[in-house]
């Protein structure tokens, strides 16, 4: 789960990291704008609170001299989408003197996998292109956050180690305590206050059962529409898009690349569902009757690799969640292989139902006229 | 030969009672794989498929000294314990199913593995199979075809197509591993390569990966300066819209990192063909195999 920036800066101030004063305004509190906002010095900085990456170039983070302005802003991004997730809450944070902006993040991942530690004195935006590179260090979990590491990291930022110090081990410390897989300052301002996060990013993994995340789970499922939430239910993985053509499959990677293949085609993908392994009659015909129940789907491709997943089990899904769901006419296409295919085609194709066996032939009859 | 398993793999079922280790466990065995025992905790004494069930992985290490692997079928909850337990009793292969273990437990855990010269495969995954020998794994043995390419995945039922599309082009598997869906795994990409190149019955490896993580882009790092047996690489999730969860618990590319565009920018500059559908795949292993001049 990707938490929102205002969550992040709170896990920071708790372990000491500074960051700027800032007031979080939701959708309800709109009419106490001045009130709230009135206690913060200008320029302002007003921020739209979304899950994701790139809200700058969505107009998404804007600069305001004066009160009023701020109010505008921040009035034309509550409400707004971003990737189909509406804005509740925008952020707005005194803008301070930046003398330079720095990034530091660390990740969970590697081989050895370990807890990865990136530093580079070019914050901003895109730091993989960084000129004087990023330093990389790999943290072993057992030994934990070293001295040495971090005279490597502020040798690297230019910066004092009694400066950075703090920062690396309140941010370490964050990234178990919380779960995180992520934790990312971009950038990490050197101003005359001395070094500031300024803006953050984190995902928490939400399969720890840390309760320490439960207030942020609640936060994220107040925002779940109904189809997520029919999804979390019955376990399925699924990713509303822009498009008309639902596609679903049995495994994250092979619905990956159905939806891969029906883009390639020409199609345009409106819904991603992963069944998960070993799908019963009964699941495939909640996830079909799911996907249905959705007014922009068009068209429908269900690609099956059967293995431990049963070709008539799901045949027999699929053929009841059309009877059930009654006359909403949309184009279904389905691609069978591997374990009880031939049982499976029968049934489908008794019951109407197009049924191929080579997932490219099943793609262009479902993006096809 | 082959890579991790083979016929001389003895397999232990640690969650041999449970409905999915029952189920696997008899599969396996009609795949020919030796299942020598299995450890349910309170189960000891009892039999499943004809395979005595002990309370713990010592006992049944004692009264079979030569389990060499162990396969993980606890919930998630449990799991981390039971790889700690197959590691403490000097198992050195672990292949660990289960989906949804925390990735802070599973880093500790590799860890601990590491340090103790166990090989752990997963979490997340379908397991290890080397065609017409071995499976300690879900995969639906009977869509495998025995022959010389690799195979090497993040993904279950998209290596199982991958499979498929090499078997109708002409193509068999010499072993197919995956690595797993998770952020945090065992093996790499590289680890499952070095074991391929050694290998001799493998003559070139597919690598199945996905946008999220840096896996595809560490390898690609590693094969530049080191390359030896022909890659082609296939990466699921080109159309995937940025920022979202893809299924699979490291497939989310965020910013520039992760993204399909970055892995295979980085591949290609390392000299790995990249496949733009799955359909291309076995054209490039053709051409990749004439080039390396053992096609």
């Amino acid at each position: 789960m990707i938490l929102h920036e205002f969550e992040v800066k709170r896990i920071l101030e708790q372990y000491g990291i500074p960051t700027e004063q800032a007031v979080l305004v939701g959708e309800a509190d709109v009419g106490r704008f001045e009130e709230l906002v009135s206690r913060l010095k200008p320029p302002y900085v007003v921020k739209a609170q979304v899950r994701g990456w790139g809200r700058g170039r969505m107009g998404l983070v804007r600069i305001a001299g004066t009160l009023s302005e701020a109010k505008s802003h921040a009035l034309q991004m509550l409400g707004a989408t971003f990737r189909g997730e509406r804005v509740r809450h925008v952020m707005v944070s005194e803008k301070l003197r930046v003398v330079r902006e720095l990034y530091l993040s660390m990740m969970v991942g590697g081989s050895p996998p370990g807890v990865l530690l990136l530093a580079s004195s070019a914050g901003g935006i895109e730091v993989e292109e960084a000129a004087g590179g990023v330093l990389m260090l790999r943290v072993d979990p057992y030994t934990g956050l070293r001295s040495y590491h971090v005279r490597r990291v502020a040798k690297q930022l230019n910066t004092p180690e009694s400066a950075i110090e703090p920062i690396l081990r309140g941010m370490y410390k964050a990234l178990w305590d919380y779960s995180l897989t992520l934790l990312e300052l971009n950038p990490l301002a050197e101003t005359e206050r001395g070094l500031v996060a300024v803006d953050r990013k984190a995902i928490a993994d939400t399969d720890s059962g840390n309760p320490r995340l439960a207030e942020f789970i609640s936060r994220y499922e107040e925002e779940l529409g109904s189809l997520q939430l029919e999804a979390k239910r019955w376990g399925f993985a699924a990713v509303e898009l822009e498009g008309d053509v639902a596609v679903v499959g049995n495994g994250a990677g092979l619905t990956l690349a159905t939806l891969d293949a029906v883009a390639e085609a020409g199609g345009r993908p409106g819904l991603f569902l992963d069944l998960g392994g070993g799908a019963a009659a009964e699941r495939v015909k909640a996830a079909l009757k799911l996907v249905l129940s959705e007014p922009g789907i068009q068209k429908v491709l269900v690609n099956i690799v059967g293995g431990i997943t049963r070709c008539d089990e799901v045949a027999k899904g699929v053929v009841e969640a059309l009877r059930e769901a009654g006359g909403r006419s949309v184009k279904l296409v389905v691609r069978l292989t591997g374990f009880m295919e031939e049982e499976g085609r029968r049934i489908l194709s008794e019951a109407g139902v197009k049924v191929f066996g080579a997932l490219e032939e099943a793609v262009s009859e479902v993006v096809g006229p | 030969m082959t890579i991790l398993v083979d016929q001389g793999t003895r397999v232990l079922v640690q969650g041999i009672t449970g409905r999915q280790g029952s189920l696997h466990t008899e599969e396996m065995l009609r795949y020919g794989t030796k299942v020598v025992a299995g450890v349910s905790p309170g189960k000891g004494g009892g039999r499943v498929h004809g395979v005595p069930v002990y309370d713990t992985v010592a006992e049944a290490v004692e009264a079979h000294p030569d389990i060499n692997a162990s396969i993980i079928f606890v919930p998630a909850r449990y799991a981390p314990d039971a790889v700690y337990e197959a590691v403490d009793a000097g198992i050195p292969l672990v292949v660990v199913i289960t989906e949804g273990i925390p990735v802070h437990e599973t880093l500790l855990m590799v860890n601990y593995a590491t340090r103790r010269g166990s090989t752990i495969i997963g979490p997340n995954t379908p397991g290890v199979i080397s065609v017409g020998k071995c499976k300690v794994g879900i995969m639906p043995g009977h869509l495998f075809k025995p022959g010389r390419i690799g195979i090497v995945s993040r993904s279950g039922t998209l290596t199982y197509e991958v499979a498929l599309r090499l078997a109708e082009a002409g193509f068999g598997v010499s072993t197919a591993v995956g690595i797993g869906g998770d952020p945090v795994t065992g093996l790499s990409f590289w680890d499952v390569y070095e074991m391929f190149q050694r290998d001799p019955e493998t003559d070139a490896v597919v690598l199945v990966g996905e946008i999220g993580g840096t896996r595809e882009e560490e390898f690609a790092r590693a094969y530049a300066v080191r390359r030896g047996k022909p890659v082609v690489a296939y990466i699921a999730g080109r159309y995937a819209p940025p920022g979202r969860r893809m299924g699979h618990a490291g497939a989310i590319a965020f910013g520039a990192r992760g993204t399909y565009e970055g892995k295979v920018e980085e591949l290609s500059r390392a000299g790995v063909p990249v496949a733009g559908s799955l359909r291309e795949i076995p054209a490039l292993l053709t051409r990749a195999l004439r080039e390396a001049g053992s096609g």
